[in-house]
């Protein structure tokens, strides 16, 4: 009999928190087409009819140089370093990943001086993607696809892709995965440093993709223990310094993905996505399909007071699904609030994610711009769209002023999509600034042929918070087959940009970045 | 808050009490007296005197460097941390070292091996108890997404066992 307790006793034994093994391996297929043969066909047969798919296409294994002169008018004072990280290696071989999560990532340099971009691209030699490059096939577990002949595993880190997003603390730059450590990276060439470690006792602690800095230049991030239920909290110094830890037993794990920092709590939605250890005896072969989408349970909030790193007070929800919040602030008035881009269900994870990299568009519950508020004293919970509820506008990639961090804001920075108004590639076509209260927007539509990616706000520091500024972000041009960067005015975003340029190449279509001022 | 500890260890009492050298001479013959056990009878075959010989095979050894522990564990109860079956400690040789045991009583076992490299006599995690010094289980069993359990380990012993655990 296996109960709570002496599920973490062994897991303290010997456990890992993500660590498929050799019961997975499948039995050789008596048909010559692997599975990743047979999506490495249908995606490029597909890529001849749905150009757009050029965004989900592998990256060059060398990476990518080159430069390109800025059109319009770029501000003299914006100059510095936009990083960005992305699932990148989809293929190795002939052999194509099943899941848009599952590729190695590439870490992206744009470095701007105001007249010309230069850009560079490296694929993040993690210790997986060296020892899979070697062996000229896919050794190890990932997100989405069970390899077929696994090699044995040590720990997570041995299936560590770096491919979600980067992080800039402490003079040092991080390419970050959900369930692993951070590998540090070369700010200056982008090459891999290695496997980092904050602390002995840390290491190998899984450091998610969000971490959250606060207005100490501290910075907050947490970890998740699927087979244990357990969440790991990290606060470290502005030194990049261990200062305090928490390990909390949640009973049973969703996949979090981002987090909420206000003036004194964090707060994590854990939506009913339950990884559930009786579907690897039902089939379940990977990370992914080891969770279990349960409408009928709450989503619970959990809040945990900054100075108590060792207890939470858990808020329900109705059942939901959250990949990214904005910004958390604790209101005056004995409410915590924050916003949060909500769907109905996370059936895009396993429905488009995995549909684009077939060369099909597949089904996704939209997610749309929510204010949340959680009373904690007595236990409750509400939630508002802020675009109005028939407004049917989808929303992804929130960006808010830094200077704000965790304390009431008004204007949050997003990519949206009108209802009924869809695109070929059923992403997003709009850059909007959203004022919070009013739920007013202002727009910029991308041409139909371009898909824009993550922008970023960009505080001017010479204006007052949430004033001026500019908002930075990327978008592939799968007609030119070019990957484009553009900056808009953050108060006349439906102006258009004021500057782009122009790569001489397409790149894959990526996550998250950060912006390093100069 | 969870009662996880900060270093988990695995018991290997023989190194506790500094026992080293009565560890090292039984290596070769490691005769093993059953204790009466509660746990998984339904597993064992009938017959009460049925024995096997068990060979282990510690490969993936990367440095000459302090000690392997060998935990052999009968049944699902000691799987889960009540005491073992038998306990060797061998100075650590590249990259692999065999022992024979034998005769046990039949009965479905595991294997838990690990590398004492700083020779504290505790397997040293993490903060979450993630393995900071190589180890291994039968069956080269990692678990699936999570600590390898009694399932993924378990073997039943015949009359000449053979485990090769890699070290990782």
């Amino acid at each position: 009999m296996t109960n709570r307790r002496t599920l973490l006793r062994q897991f303290a034994a010997a456990g890992l928190s993500l660590m498929p093994g050799a019961g997975l391996a499948r039995k050789a297929s008596e048909t010559p087409l692997s599975p990743g043969v047979a999506r490495y066909r249908s995606f490029n047969t597909a890529l001849t009819s749905k150009p757009w798919l050029g965004g989900y296409r592998s990256a060059q294994q060398n990476g990518y140089t080159g430069q390109t002169d800025i059109r319009g008018q770029w501000p003299e004072a914006l100059q510095g370093v936009l990083y960005r990280n992305g699932p990148a290696v989809h293929t190795l071989g002939q052999d194509r990943y099943r899941h848009w999560f599952d590729g190695d990532g590439m870490l992206q340099a744009f470095r701007i001086d105001g007249r010309t971009i230069k850009h560079q691209a490296r694929i993040i030699e993690t210790p997986k993607y060296q020892a899979e490059r070697a062996a000229n096939r896919r050794l190890f577990p990932a997100f989405d696809t069970a390899p077929d002949t696994p090699a044995p595993m040590g720990g997570p880190d041995d299936m560590n892709p770096a491919n979600i997003s980067v992080l800039a603390h402490n003079k040092q730059l991080y390419a970050l995965w959900e369930a692993g450590s951070a590998i540090r990276m070369n700010p200056d060439d982008l090459s891999t440093v290695g496997v980092h470690s904050f602390s002995e006792a840390t290491s190998g602690v899984p450091f998610s993709a969000h971490p959250r800095l606060d207005r100490d230049g501290s910075l907050w991030n947490f970890g998740y223990l699927s087979s244990a239920g357990a969440l790991v909290l990290w606060h470290l110094g502005a030194d990049g310094q261990v200062r305090d830890t928490g390990l909390l037993d949640v009973g049973t794990m969703s996949m979090p993905h981002d987090m909420v920092l206000t003036e004194r709590y964090i707060v994590l939605l854990l939506p009913p996505y339950l990884f559930d250890a009786k579907r690897g005896q039902q089939g379940a072969d990977t990370f992914l399909a080891m969770h279990e989408w349960r409408p009928g349970e709450a989503t619970r909030a959990i809040v945990i007071d900054k100075n108590d790193l060792s207890s939470f007070q858990t808020i329900e929800l109705p059942a939901q699904w959250v990949f990214h919040y904005g910004n958390g602030y604790d209101d005056g008035a004995g409410q915590l609030r924050f916003h949060g881009m909500r769907a109905a269900d996370p059936s895009i994870l396993t429905g488009e994610f995995r549909s684009v990299m077939v060369g099909e568009t597949g089904p996704s519950a939209p997610a749309a711009l929510y204010e949340y508020r959680l009373d904690l004293r007595r236990g409750r919970a509400s939630e508002t769209p802020v675009l109005g509820a028939r407004s049917g506008v989808q929303a992804e990639f929130p960006s808010f002023d830094s200077r704000r961090r965790c304390q009431r804001y008004e204007r949050l920075v997003m990519l949206t999509a009108d209802a009924g108004d869809p695109t070929p590639h059923s992403t997003l076509n709009q850059l909007s600034v959203v004022h919070l209260d009013s739920g007013k927007r202002k727009s910029y539509s991308y041409p139909i042929n371009q898909i824009p990616e993550e922008h970023l706000y960009l505080a001017d520091n010479e204006q007052a918070p949430e004033r001026g500024g500019w908002i930075i972000g990327t978008a592939y041009d799968y007609v030119a087959d070019r990957t484009l960067l553009s900056l808009f005015d953050a108060d006349r975003v439906d102006a258009g940009p004021v500057a782009s340029a122009k790569l001489p190449y397409g790149l894959p279509l990526g996550l998250h970045g950060t912006f390093v001022a100069a | 808050m969870t009662d996880l500890p900060r270093h988990a260890s695995i018991p290997h009492p023989l190194l506790r009490q500094g026992l080293m050298a009565a560890a090292l001479a039984s290596l070769l013959s490691f005769s093993v007296h059953a204790r009466s056990e509660t746990a998984e009878p339904a597993a064992e075959p009938a017959a009460d005197t049925a024995t096997g010989q068990l060979s282990i095979t510690i490969s993936g050894i990367k440095k000459p460097e302090g000690i392997i522990a060998i935990e052999v564990l009968r049944g699902e109860a000691q799987f889960d941390g009540e005491g073992s079956t038998a306990s060797m400690l061998i100075p650590a040789q590249v990259p692999a070292l065999n022992v024979t045991l034998g005769p046990l009583p039949a009965g479905e076992y595991a294997i838990r091996v690990m590398q004492d490299i700083d020779e504290d006599g505790k397997l040293k995690t993490n903060m979450i108890g993630m393995p900071k010094e190589p180890w291994g289980m039968s069956n080269n069993a990692t678990g699936k997404f999570g600590p390898p359990t009694w399932k993924d380990a378990r073997f039943a012993l015949g009359p000449d066992s053979q485990q090769t655990i890699e070290l990782r």
